[in-house]
């Protein structure tokens, strides 16, 4: 008899994760996830709890205008199909449970969690075009707080939970990895930039760095760049051994205990290495789940970290207008490039004005998308669209939308400073095998552009 | 042959001309007059003027045990003409004191029109709608 | 039957009507809760107010915000009926001498064209709805009985009040209707979606303060870009 894999209870122990691991694509646990039964009573009593006044009056007033449809691109790219309208999506999901009271099947639930993470990136769009203020992603980010409850999660998303819980980061990465990959990108870029180094646990700084499990897992080229440019701006810095992840697979996930856990270790080493800011590597759900959200995760009243927690893209712009880096005008890009507007960082914090800062030190021929800033579309694999293999059809539908927007600018080049919408971008023009079109993080352009100071040594690598 | 007088004739064709006026009367006699009512304060209403039955009203009144000092003031040169204490109030008072004045008395009696009932003395028609 | 509907009748429809919606904002307010909205409504009052109120303010005007512009034939449609629906029902002139003659509030009224105008208009808007209602096929996934309810609830005091006001024949029925749709619209609207009377300010507004705590209001410079 299999272990269970699926249920109520989040993944808190190294062997829960192997398990699920080890069951490929999920089979096993979402064959267990259709005999999960339902715990009616729970279920009520948890909407009697959360669903307040906000999420009853946001169910209720809906006029059924459907101004929300133009706005969603699942709708878009589904042929206008009625059923992605988000008004829909949320009240025959999230609206019909608060209806029957609770009273609703294990079937239910699982149209319930396709819906919420394969119909819905929480993006928040639709909120920007219901005249009743209607935010319907943030309805979704609810209900799937729900859904991870009662045990109806996504496999990937499972785990991620879970290694969030145990490993304290969104992959299987140990302090001792953790340590051992940023020595490692001092030794290989030692000879280039003598001097360099990553200090760890270090009292006091400017700037505490906190990054994606990614990064040190499969590309910690990203962490010596950091470096790098912390270096060459002469920026006092560290990163801590514990609270350096940022990222919330959590917040995907739905748990929010998970979320709050995360909170607690990074605000922890704030506490231990009193940095006068944080900044947090281009991540565009870390800094929702970290600097937008998390403060409420852990607690803080009034919706403030402790220090200031900047997104990378304010770190960047700082420098740039102090003028701590500095872009060697004749090594900008020269290519029509445009900018992907990152939603939980643009929509959901207002640092559209930053990135487009940067594009004017670093590009010549800069073309915005239409729509952009806090009125862009999602790139198609947010809110962990993009890790679950259950939606991956789904996802490369929606893809659609953001690749006809860059096609539309004429763009060669796309600047996008978030993992997830790296990841989309690269994935859509795989799918529509779209090969002119590049894509990048900031960090790969700056380290090409800037011009490097009096003060700081460089060794040419031939 | 018998002489036609012009005089007789002119008198006869006179009096040919009050025909269709008795014969117009509801009930053979003379038809009620509508009066205009106005507010005196107000030059140019909004609304169409006000179509009084007077002879209506004062058949009511006089069958309910009172008088004319109803709606009149009993002045030393006779009634006043204008309902009552009008032209004592302010001039933007004067038509809610003219609504006032005139429904008190309809839903006291449960007869005539309501204050909602605008159109009813408002009438563009001027039928005697209100006074069945 | 007109005395009564004019007079006690008014009176405890107004009554229904004002209280329920108070009821309906002050349950708003107080179900609102700063950890599971995860919004510090009591901190920031200086991005937070500000924000509130363009959140409502670019949403009362004509092509005030994205989501208007996006929707033409919607906001037409919306606002046709919106701004009769808010003026006449005040500022009608019959209605301000009722007002005042029941419950002692004297208000301003309009011209009688514009009245006119407006009534014409907020017909127009509610028919623009119902055809829109009854032919997108974005509308007919959503609707419900209740949608169908509350355009006809809404459509019968302005037509049957047009009629009256029109004159033409059967005056007293019309306004016998008028009345009666009226505060039967009155009644029925704290406990239907015509609640968004009042709750479409305390949404919008709680979304503007959200926008402006959390979202950006503190990196974004400005308000909301709505």
């Amino acid at each position: 008899m299999s272990q269970i894999l699926c249920s109520p209870t989040p993944v808190t122990t190294k062997e829960g994760i192997h398990a699920l691991l080890a069951d490929k694509g999920g089979e096993e646990y979402y064959r267990q996830m259709r005999a999960l039964k339902v715990d009616q009573n729970a279920l009520y009593l948890d909407l009697q709890q959360t669903c307040k006044s906000r999420t009853r009056t946001w169910l209720e007033i809906c006029a059924h205008c459907g101004m929300c449809a133009d706005s969603c691109f699942f709708y878009k790219t589904n042929n206008n199909d009625p059923k992605q309208i988000p008004s829909y999506k949320i009240q025959s999901t999230l609206g019909e449970m608060c209806k029957r009271k609770g009273r609703v099947d294990t079937e239910f639930m699982m149209h319930a969690m396709d819906v919420a993470w394969g119909q819905c990136t929480c993006c928040n769009r639709c909120g920007l075009y219901c005249p009743h203020g209607i935010d319907t992603g943030v309805m979704f980010s609810y209900l799937r707080g729900i859904l991870f409850k009662h045990g109806f999660v996504p496999w990937e998303l499972k785990i991620g939970s879970g290694m969030h819980r145990v490993y304290g980061a969104q992959m299987d990465v140990t302090e001792e990895d953790w340590v051992d990959t940023l020595e490692w990108m001092v030794d290989e870029n030692a000879d280039e930039w003598p001097g360099l180094e990553i200090p760890v646990e270090k009292e006091g700084c400017d700037v505490m760095y906190i990054c994606n499990a990614r990064e040190v897992k499969h590309y910690p080229e990203d962490l010596a760049a950091a470096a790098i440019l912390f270096h060459v701006t002469g920026t006092s810095w560290t990163v801590p051994r514990e609270g350096w992840e940022t990222t919330s697979l959590t917040m995907f996930a739905g748990d929010w205990e998970g979320c709050a856990q995360n909170l607690k270790r990074i605000y922890a080493a704030v506490d231990r290495l009193k940095p006068k800011m944080v900044v947090g590597t281009e991540c565009g759900h870390a800094h929702r789940a970290t600097v937008v959200e998390g403060p409420y995760w852990a607690g803080r009243e009034s919706g403030d970290a402790p220090v200031p927690f900047l997104h990378y893209v304010e770190w960047v712009a700082k420098v740039l207008r102090e003028g701590k880096l500095k872009i060697n005008p004749a090594k900008k890009l020269k290519m029509p490039c445009t900018l992907q507007d990152a939603c939980n960082y643009v929509r959901n914090d207002g640092l559209g004005k930053y990135t487009r800062e940067i594009m004017g030190y670093i590009a010549e021929d800069f073309r915005e998308m239409d729509p952009h800033n806090e009125h862009n579309f999602c790139c198609g694999g947010g809110g962990g669209l993009n890790g679950i293999g259950l939606y991956r059809k789904e996802r490369n539908v929606g893809l659609k939308n953001k690749l006809d927007q860059i096609r539309a600018t004429g763009a060669q080049m796309v600047v996008t400073p978030c993992h997830n919408c790296w990841d989309a971008i690269r994935d859509m023009m795989e799918v529509y095998e779209e090969h002119n079109i590049k894509w990048t993080f900031l960090k790969p352009l700056l380290l090409k552009m800037m011009e490097i100071p009096e003060n700081i040594e460089h060794v040419d690598q031939g | 042959m018998p002489s036609i007088n012009l005089r007789s004739a002119c008198l006869c064709c006179c009096s040919l001309f009050l025909v269709p006026f008795v014969l117009a009367s509801p009930q053979g006699v003379q038809a009620d007059e509508l009066l205009v009512v106005k507010t005196p304060a107000v030059d140019s209403p909004t609304m169409p003027v006000v179509m009084f039955n007077h002879d209506a009203h004062v058949a009511y009144v006089e069958k309910h045990d009172s008088d004319c000092s109803r709606c009149h003031r009993v002045t030393s040169e006779g009634l006043s003409v204008s309902v009552l204490d009008v032209r004592l109030q302010k001039a933007d008072r004067q038509v809610t004191y003219m609504h006032t004045a005139c429904t008190d008395c309809h839903k006291a009696s449960g007869r005539g029109p309501s204050i909602g009932d605008c159109r009813s003395c408002h009438a563009q028609g001027n039928t005697l709608r209100a006074m069945k | 039957m007109m005395q009564t509907l004019v007079g006690p009748c008014f009176v405890v429809s107004l009554v229904i009507f004002f209280v329920g919606m108070l009821v309906r904002a002050i349950w708003y307010v107080r179900g609102l809760d700063w950890r599971l909205e995860r919004v510090a409504y009591a901190y920031h009052k200086e991005r937070s107010i500000p924000g509130a109120l363009v959140s409502i303010g670019k949403w009362l005007l004509p092509g005030g915000t994205a989501g208007w512009r996006a929707q033409p034939v919607a906001m037409l449609a919306f606002f046709l009926l919106h701004f009769g629906a808010v003026l006449l029902p005040l500022f009608l002139l019959g209605h301000t001498v009722v007002l005042e003659q029941t419950i002692g509030i004297a208000l301003p009224s309009l011209p009688t064209a514009l009245a006119d105008v407006l009534c014409v208009a907020s017909i127009a808007g509610l028919i623009l709805l119902a055809v829109r209602r009854f032919t997108s096929p974005v509308l007919r996934q959503l609707n419900t009985w209740q949608d169908w309810f509350v355009l006809v609830l809404t459509f019968l005091p302005f037509f049957t009040g047009f009629m009256a006001r029109l004159d033409v024949g059967a005056y007293d029925t019309w306004m016998l209707l008028h009345v009666f749709t009226g505060e039967a619209f009155l009644v029925l609207a704290p406990f239907t979606k015509l609640a968004h009377i009042v709750l479409f300010f305390m949404s919008r507004a709680q979304l503007g303060m959200d926008f402006a705590i959390k979202r950006g209001g503190d990196t974004r410079g400005g308000v909301f870009p709505w």
